[in-house]
């Protein structure tokens, strides 16, 4: 029996050891042929929700716009990213190139347009003086395309537009606090504004002209343009000797002056619609949308919300009541509301508010609640969740 | 928590081989693996220990019948196989043989008596010669039947506790679960791996016993009838 048993150690010993060597390692399943096809999860509000950025440039952890090319600081705060002077709302779109010939006229007006605006902010009455200020930049600017005109005395006078817009402002102030005879009689005479302007056409139609005869037009011009020098060392006694004058001198111009297609233009706001907002960035683009889209609320930031339009439309909403319960009377109504909480457009109804007469009159009671409600006082901060809203009207919930 | 998970998971992506998946396993896996083990050699032994005793009882067997039937006298052949110990059918030769011879010697007087002792004594011999073939053939038959049982044992406490320790580190990661399953298996694949030889060993060497038992019993009749006709035709001689 003992010789059996180490014979059958030693055979167990052998295919131990063959079994231990031969499994000892088995080999990785070979995955790297398998095609792997890349799966990723992208959550839905990367494409509902988006921040403001740039469309081509890499998604960065910071949300940032496309950096703008002039980064100065502007006075006022603004919210929308752009180069503009003006904080628009609309999304910046590449500028068409201006055709040549409006050119010179655009770039008057781009550099005249703040006055205009700052006229407009400070007072009614003011609007008057700023004929007199207004009428000079016509001719600083003709002198550019001029430069060949011997008027060199007039030709120091480009350096001095801003100081001249200040001047504006003081005259402004002055002729605010000075005697309120003169202002009445501008605000009689609101085409004062208007006035200004036409001696822009003038010199494009001087522009047109042979380029000597302006010289002899614009004299007329500068003595009013010398006055309102006067007039800011001057007391405002003097403005109103100017202000006659300028008036005078424009009863001149429009004498002289037809209708002209151009004065039409200059009325127009030459800021940019689709020129951006004002606000600066300088970091570096990350990937985004045009404008913000997705203002995430939390949980009880939504109900919040969500309780302030519900607590107001029960007291705005009348039920239709005596009806059979039978019938579904459940109304959406979708609406728009613009930052300040009034309805933007007409409000319509999504679902339901047809069929039956009380139906439609459920749809009728839904419609009249949400006008009534109108102004919405909801937080400004947010508007971006309730910009759009669809409200749920349901009478069986109600009682 | 995430350290321990770490560490289990480098422990069990240490090693995949069979060596290392029995030294991971828990102690109780351990002893059944070594038990099956055990029990695997002892099948083995008895495989080959019978097998060859099995062998060697066939060719006396052989040689045997080739003597007894070539015409020697049984006078001389119990001379020649009393001399040494004899197995098999030299065993049931020498016992009837020594049987008779005291009872003619000392002149026995009933003929059907001796036929009896005779016989009696051949069973004996028999019965012990088949014990001995037979012997250990059971233990086979033990292992053939319980071994998958005790490695499917083994496989149920080591998947368990595999389970317990992925409940612990709570990852169900495939890579994490896989080495306590592969190391539980073995111990049914040892199970198996000792009970399949063991139970064609058990058939094969049960079926062989008896068949050389057959034969033993074959001779036995047969050398009992000689026998009975020699006791009949020396009381008829007397």
């Amino acid at each position: 029996m003992k010789p059996s048993i180490a014979a059958s150690a030693v055979l167990h010993a052998a295919l131990l050891s063959w079994g231990l060597w031969s499994f000892s390692s088995p080999t990785a399943f070979d995955v790297s042929n398998a095609e792997a096809l890349p799966v990723e999860i992208v959550p839905i509000e990367d494409l509902a929700q988006s921040l403001v950025g740039d469309d081509k440039a890499k998604l960065s952890d910071k949300p940032a716009p496309k950096p703008t090319e002039k980064p100065a600081k502007l006075p006022m705060p603004a919210e929308h990213v752009g180069d503009n002077e003006v904080d628009l709302d609309s999304p910046p779109k590449p500028q068409p190139k201006p055709r040549a010939v409006e050119q010179a006229a655009a770039q008057k007006q781009t550099q005249k347009a703040p006055d205009p605006q700052v006229a407009a902010k400070d007072a009614p009455p003011p609007p008057p003086p700023p004929p007199t200020p207004k009428a000079e930049p016509p001719k600083p600017e003709p002198a550019k395309p001029e430069p060949p005109q011997p008027q060199v005395a007039e030709t120091p006078q480009p350096p001095e537009p801003k100081p001249e817009v200040d001047a504006v402002e003081q005259t402004i102030a002055a002729a605010a606090e000075d005697a309120p005879a003169v202002a009445p009689v501008p605000r009689n005479v609101p085409l004062p504004q208007v006035k200004p302007q036409p001696p822009k056409p003038e010199v494009k139609v001087a522009e047109a002209k042979p380029v000597e005869t302006k010289p002899q037009d614009k004299p007329a011009e500068t003595r009013p343009a010398d006055t309102p020098a006067k007039t800011d060392q001057a007391k405002p006694a003097e403005k109103k000797a100017a202000s006659k004058e300028t008036k005078k001198s424009e009863k001149n111009t429009e004498t002289e002056s037809e209708f002209n297609a151009d004065d039409i233009a200059a009325l127009l706001n030459k800021e940019k619609a689709a020129g951006g907002g004002a606000k600066r960035s300088t970091q570096q683009a990350s990937l985004g949308g045009e404008r913000n889209t997705g203002t995430k609320l939390s949980q009880s930031e939504l109900g919040e919300l969500q309780g302030l339009i519900k607590k107001k439309m029960k007291e705005c909403w009348a039920a239709p009541y005596g009806v059979d319960s039978t019938e579904s009377l459940r109304v959406s109504i979708h609406m728009r509301l613009d930052p300040s909480g009034a309805l933007e457009g007409v409000p319509s109804i999504v679902d339901g508010g047809s069929g039956s007469t009380t139906a439609r009159a459920a749809g009728d009671a839904a419609l009249r609640a949400v006008r009534r409600c109108a102004p919405y006082n909801l937080p400004t901060d947010k508007y971006d969740a309730w910009s759009e809203l669809t409200l749920n009207f349901d009478p069986s919930a109600m009682y | 928590m995430n350290e321990v998970a770490q560490s289990a998971l480098e422990a069990h992506a240490s090693g995949v081989s069979v060596w290392a998946l029995f030294w991971q396993a828990s102690i109780i896996v351990k002893l059944v693996m070594l038990g099956l083990l055990a029990a695997s050699i002892w099948t083995w032994a008895i495989i080959i220990d019978k097998s060859m005793r099995y062998s060697r009882f066939r060719s006396q067997l052989n040689k045997f019948e080739h003597n007894f039937w070539s015409g020697q006298s049984l006078e001389e052949l119990y001379n020649t196989l009393s001399e040494r110990k004899a197995a098999g059918m030299g065993a049931l030769f020498v016992a009837a043989m020594r049987e008779w011879k005291k009872s003619f010697e000392k002149g026995a007087r009933s003929p059907i008596g001796l036929q009896t002792r005779i016989e009696k004594a051949m069973d004996v011999t028999l019965a012990r010669e088949m014990d001995g073939l037979e012997s250990r053939l059971g233990f086979l038959a033990t292992v053939g039947s319980a071994a998958p049982f005790i490695g499917l044992f083994g496989t149920v406490v080591g998947i368990m506790t595999s389970f317990q320790a992925i409940a612990a580190s709570k990852q169900t990661n495939l890579a994490v679960v896989a080495p306590g399953i592969a190391e539980a298996l073995l111990a049914t694949a040892i199970g198996l791996v000792a009970a399949i030889p063991a139970v064609i060993a058990y058939n094969k060497l049960s079926a062989d016993a008896g068949k050389l038992g057959m034969r033993l019993e074959a001779f036995a009749d047969e050398f009992s009838a000689i026998l009975s006709r020699q006791i009949d035709e020396k009381t008829a001689a007397r």
